[in-house]
């Protein structure tokens, strides 16, 4: 099947995080907790799967020259709409995430996305990359954050599995973030090694 | 606002919370363009250079256009758009009278554009309520401690070419790792003046 | 081509006036019931309650005065941390809420913790209210914990007699 080609792709061969090291802000800056990390998956899912979505299908419209512009404009407001909307329905989740949120809108992951795929692709296989993408960055972004809340503060999705006492702060810090990164990385080097 | 104050938003922007070791924004650049002295340098000279010009036009534009008719939510919208056409201009701009400075920098500003950090100095600013010098010393302690940090990672990485790493770890991983202890020396900074 | 952009602008724009429009109220209200039951879980007292000045609230249970409500914003370590204290009639800490905070995750934001905070029930004004004195500050983060110290303070001044 095609489609579940193009859903699968985001998930490991590209992980937009892992494979091609593209929206790495988020990942590093909110994988603090695993609560935080899913939320931030389910804006992005969001503002990508949507952008994809209406660029796939007003791709015969949109003059190839002004192209750029348009997306970004279309990724904007989608971007402001997740904004407003977890203000107003998860108010202490939009307060955590801060400016990560409108900054979605430069996260390259979405207008990659736009640019490689959606404005070249039918809508049912741009939604699908879409669909893919945003599951590979979850994956990236919620397992990171829950190795360094597990690590760094004893607990995963906020309940306490051995005392914060036994925990290594550092994890949750800034430095945590990137030595976790760095290692997944790492091990997913020698995990490919081995299956090739 | 004091001098003291101006200075400590300075200081705090440039070490204390450094945007890309402790923040964690701009960080495509730094791990895509520290792989070379030269090439960081000409990214931070024109991070420098955009993130003061565009954190200007941004404050006024907020404070003098969207607050004043309350379109508030076409923020995001608006600052990138505006940020988009800026590092245009300015490229137009340093081709036509500054051409030494452009061949230096030239490459780096397209780059700019998708560069988070500079859209997130605006959201920033507006964030803190910063007045409009406040927002200067924050947008200019920013980008300095940009460069510093690429710049010190660049020396770094040209170092770490010569050594023997395990060969799961070359490339991005052994970045991360590097960029993972530079980001714990910054965290010694905390504190500092009482910031 | 430039009819086609102004045309994205325009739809956009539209769309994204309707959204802030829909939101607001709700993201108003939202901050209103927050403030609202922080009010009561400071002052349990109290079942009503009156703004006396500007943050200043005054808690009252029936006829009677239960308490104060003083909401104060110290700076911390990387941004305001903003605080709601209930504070009895006799001027003696009932209990503090923090509202808002930006502190960095693991260290300085454990100051919403209830271990730490609970140090602060019973402080009058006469009390140092200081870390190393009647306060165990939160490891790794002074700042952060004298910024609370700070606020409760100048909480219980506001509110002096």
């Amino acid at each position: 099947m095609s489609l579940l080609k193009e859903l699968n792709r985001g998930i490991i061969a590209e992980n937009p995080v892992l494979r091609l090291m593209i929206g790495l802000c988020p990942v590093l800056a909110v994988s603090n907790n695993a609560v935080n990390a899913l939320g931030m998956s389910f804006a992005v899912a969001f503002v990508l799967i949507l952008s994809n979505l209406v660029v796939s299908l007003l791709r015969k419209v949109i003059p190839d020259e002004i192209r750029i512009p348009i997306f970004i404009i279309i990724i904007s407001t989608f971007v402001t709409i997740s904004d407003y909307i977890m203000k107003a329905y998860f108010p202490a989740l939009s307060a955590s995430l801060g400016v990560f949120v409108p900054l979605i809108v430069v996260n390259c992951i979405i207008l990659g996305r736009a640019e490689a795929f959606a404005y070249k692709n039918p809508v049912l296989s741009s939604v699908m990359d879409g669909i893919g993408m945003s599951l590979g960055f979850a994956l990236a972004l919620v397992s990171i954050g829950v190795i360094r809340e597990l690590l760094g503060a004893g607990s995963v999705f906020g309940f306490q599995l051995f005392s914060q006492a036994y925990a290594a702060t550092i994890m949750i810090l800034p430095p945590g973030a990137f030595i976790t990164i760095g290692i997944l990385m790492a091990a997913l080097n020698k995990m490919e090694n081995k299956v090739l | 606002m004091s001098g003291l104050e101006l200075f400590g938003i300075f200081f705090s922007a440039l070490l204390i919370n450094n945007i890309l070791l402790i923040r964690f924004l701009a960080l495509c650049s730094f791990f895509g363009v520290s792989t070379g002295i030269e090439n960081s340098i000409g990214m931070s000279s024109a991070v420098i250079f955009v993130m003061t010009i565009s954190s200007a036009i941004s404050w006024g534009l907020y404070n003098f256009v969207l607050v004043p008719f309350q379109l508030e939510f076409l923020r995001t919208a608006s600052f990138i758009l505006v940020i988009a056409a800026l590092v245009q201009l300015e490229e137009i701009y340093l081709k036509k009278m500054i051409p030494n400075l452009y061949r230096s920098m030239g490459i780096y500003l397209p780059l700019i554009t998708t560069n988070c950090a500079i859209l997130a100095v605006a959201f920033l600013a507006i964030d803190y309520r910063y007045s409009f010098i406040a927002s200067m010393a924050y947008s200019v302690g920013v980008s300095a401690g940009y460069s510093l940090a690429i710049i010190l990672f660049a020396y770094i990485r040209e170092r770490m070419a010569l050594a023997p790493i395990p060969k799961w770890f070359q490339g991005y991983p052994i970045a991360f790792v590097t960029a993972a202890l530079m980001s714990l020396a910054f965290l010694g900074f905390t504190g500092m003046f009482g910031l | 081509m430039g009819l086609v952009l102004a045309l994205f602008c325009l739809v956009s724009a539209g769309l994204l006036a309707w959204v802030y429009v829909f939101t607001k109220g709700i993201i108003a209200e939202q901050a209103r019931i927050k403030f609202e039951t922080s009010l009561k879980e400071v002052l349990p007292q109290a079942s009503a309650f009156t703004m006396e000045a500007e943050s200043i609230y005054r808690g009252m249970d029936g006829e009677r005065l239960a308490g104060y409500a003083v909401s104060v914003a110290p700076r911390g370590y990387s941004g305001k941390i903003a605080i709601l204290a209930g504070v009895s009639v006799e001027g003696k800490i009932i209990k503090i809420k923090i509202l808002e905070q930006t502190e960095t995750a693991g260290l300085g934001a454990n100051v919403i913790k209830p271990e730490f905070l609970r140090q602060f029930v019973e402080k009058k004004i006469s009390d140092p209210i200081e870390p190393k004195k009647d306060i165990q500050a939160i490891t790794g983060a002074t700042i952060s914990s004298r910024a609370v110290c700070r606020g409760v303070k100048e909480a219980l001044e506001k509110i002096k007699p």
